[in-house]
């Protein structure tokens, strides 16, 4: 997948390697808070378990920072995924260190046998930076769905069941988003343009109250330009009209 | 819709709140690691649960068919029960009248084989009792349909036996309960009996038969009507019973106001 804040994102990198390469120490300092996530991420799937910013593993990933900053070559393909590579081999290590040197709980060993074992290609780490550009979309969402006293796990409880009302619903809210006035009511107000909805496009009472917040997201992932998050929100073919 | 892959929005210790590719939101129980962004493969999806129900329901209808089939017939004095693979009762026949009697009494479809073979033994000893004669053991066979299961044969005897044993026992203690009163006959009739005993059986149907007769004697005259009720219609004088029975036939609304009156 490649979207353009990808793209962006490796020439920010690749700038800021440069400027490392020729002396510029302090360049690490922009880009840490961007490489951070990433590298837990990749910790993280390598063990198979979540790692904080204080564990063992943190630290390793830290130090193969370093160790890309030096080594890397732009011509050998991304930053990112050459990064990815060396954190989760340098891991690896360090958990083959850890087997020789101490007795390992064996479960332990069975959950990490797996996912230690298992080879891996670029993919592996293409997919976490996809998975880290849309928790970022998925965090703004949150903050955004905070203003409106919604959360996911309520989104979970009057997410219509129906395929048909949902693809009405979803409807409702593509309208809202493309339709400035009634976008900015829902902004300001924090509330569904009723009144506009029923009387100017005829839209279902029932379903626009009934399922009130799972319009008000779907609206909000389209007005804001979730990219990846959009394709989930899009009406689904087998809704009627407006959503009557 | 074999790969469905979701994002995952939000993470708990054994849960996520997953956005599925339909746009449903969705809770889901995992122990599966993922985090925030992710994409996840609803592999415990419908057709998962579906295989699921399948199989529970399979088995629920090939253990209620199984239950409903005859794995061997057990025999009791004169009855033969036919029990399915858990030894319950599913069918009663009765090769004489005396079998037909317990039957016609005891209600045991479903029960244990043990359960009915004590209500069975417990009601003939009743009988027997009442007409005063010794009280034997009756025969006990089983016959599997399979004929190959011996194995199953002589678990059901056991299970037969045991509730014979039980019938048994549950009488002998009644037995020294009525003994401890003053009752000096039954030995005496015992011995009468012993005396007779050629043909115990005979004589317990003849005065079963003069029970009925006793008892039920509005049975006894429609059996013996029911019959020629047809040939009654083209003539009716032929005793005084049925010649009653017929007029009712023939005129049966005048006849009821005059017998109400």
């Amino acid at each position: 997948m490649n979207s353009p804040n990808e793209a962006e994102l490796d020439n920010l990198l690749n700038q800021a390697w440069k400027n490392y390469r020729d002396g510029d120490k302090a360049a690490l300092d922009n880009i840490y808070e961007i490489l951070m996530p990433f590298c837990l991420r990749v910790s993280s799937k390598t063990c198979g378990r979540y790692i904080g910013n204080e564990e063992e593993e943190a630290s390793i990933a830290r130090m193969a920072v370093l160790e890309t900053l030096e080594k890397f070559n732009p011509a050998k393909g991304t930053f990112l995924v050459f990064l990815g590579k060396v954190i989760r081999n340098r891991i690896i290590d360090y958990k083959r260190k850890e087997k020789r040197k101490s007795i390992v709980p064996f479960s332990f060993l069975v959950r990490s046998g797996t996912i230690l074992t298992e080879d891996v290609d670029d993919s592996f780490f293409e997919d976490i930076i996809d998975d880290l550009a849309r928790k970022q979309e998925i965090d703004k969402l949150k903050k955004l769905l905070q203003e409106f006293n919604i959360s996911f796990e309520e989104l979970v409880q009057v997410s219509p069941r129906q395929a048909r009302t949902r693809a009405n619903a979803q409807k409702i809210a593509l309208l809202i988003a493309e339709n400035e006035d009634l976008r900015r009511y829902l902004m300001e107000r924090k509330l569904l343009p009723m009144r506009d909805l029923e009387d100017k496009w005829k839209v279902d009472r029932k379903v626009a109250d009934r399922y009130r917040k799972f319009i008000i997201t779907a609206a909000l992932i389209h007005s804001n330009e979730f990219l990846y998050l959009k394709s989930y929100v899009l009406p689904a073919a087998g809704g009627d009209g407006n959503g009557c | 819709m074999a790969a469905r892959k979701g994002v995952v929005m939000e993470i708990g210790r054994d849960w996520a709140i997953v956005l599925l590719p339909n746009g449903e939101y969705k809770r889901i129980k995992t122990k599966q690691f993922l985090e925030v962004g992710e994409l996840y493969q609803d592999i415990s999806g419908t057709q998962f649960r579906y295989a699921i129900a399948a199989v529970f329901f399979l088995t629920m209808i090939l253990t209620t068919i199984d239950y409903f089939s005859v794995q061997a017939y057990a025999e009791i004095s004169s009855l033969e029960l036919g029990v399915n693979r858990w030894g319950r009762v599913l069918s009663v026949q009765s090769k004489d009248d005396n079998g037909q009697r317990i039957l016609d009494t005891v209600e045991m479809k479903n029960d244990k084989l043990e359960v009915a073979v004590e209500k069975i033994y417990n009601k003939e000893l009743e009988q027997e009792q009442s007409r005063k004669e010794s009280i034997q053991k009756p025969d006990l066979s089983v016959t599997a349909t399979n004929k190959g299961s011996k194995k199953l044969e002589q678990k059901m005897l056991k299970r037969m036996d045991n509730g014979l044993q039980k019938a048994l026992d549950i009488n002998d203690k009644q037995n020294v309960k009525s003994n401890t009163e003053p009752k000096p006959e039954p030995s005496q009739e015992k011995d009468t009996s012993l005396n007779k005993s050629g043909e115990p059986q005979q004589q317990g149907n003849q005065s079963n038969e003069h029970k009925i007769d006793s008892a039920e004697p509005a049975l006894k005259i429609n059996q013996h009507h029911r019959i020629p009720n047809s040939v009654l219609e083209v003539e009716p004088n032929i005793d005084e019973p049925q010649y009653m029975f017929g007029e009712k036939r023939l005129n049966d609304q005048g006849k009821h106001q005059e017998i109400n009156q």
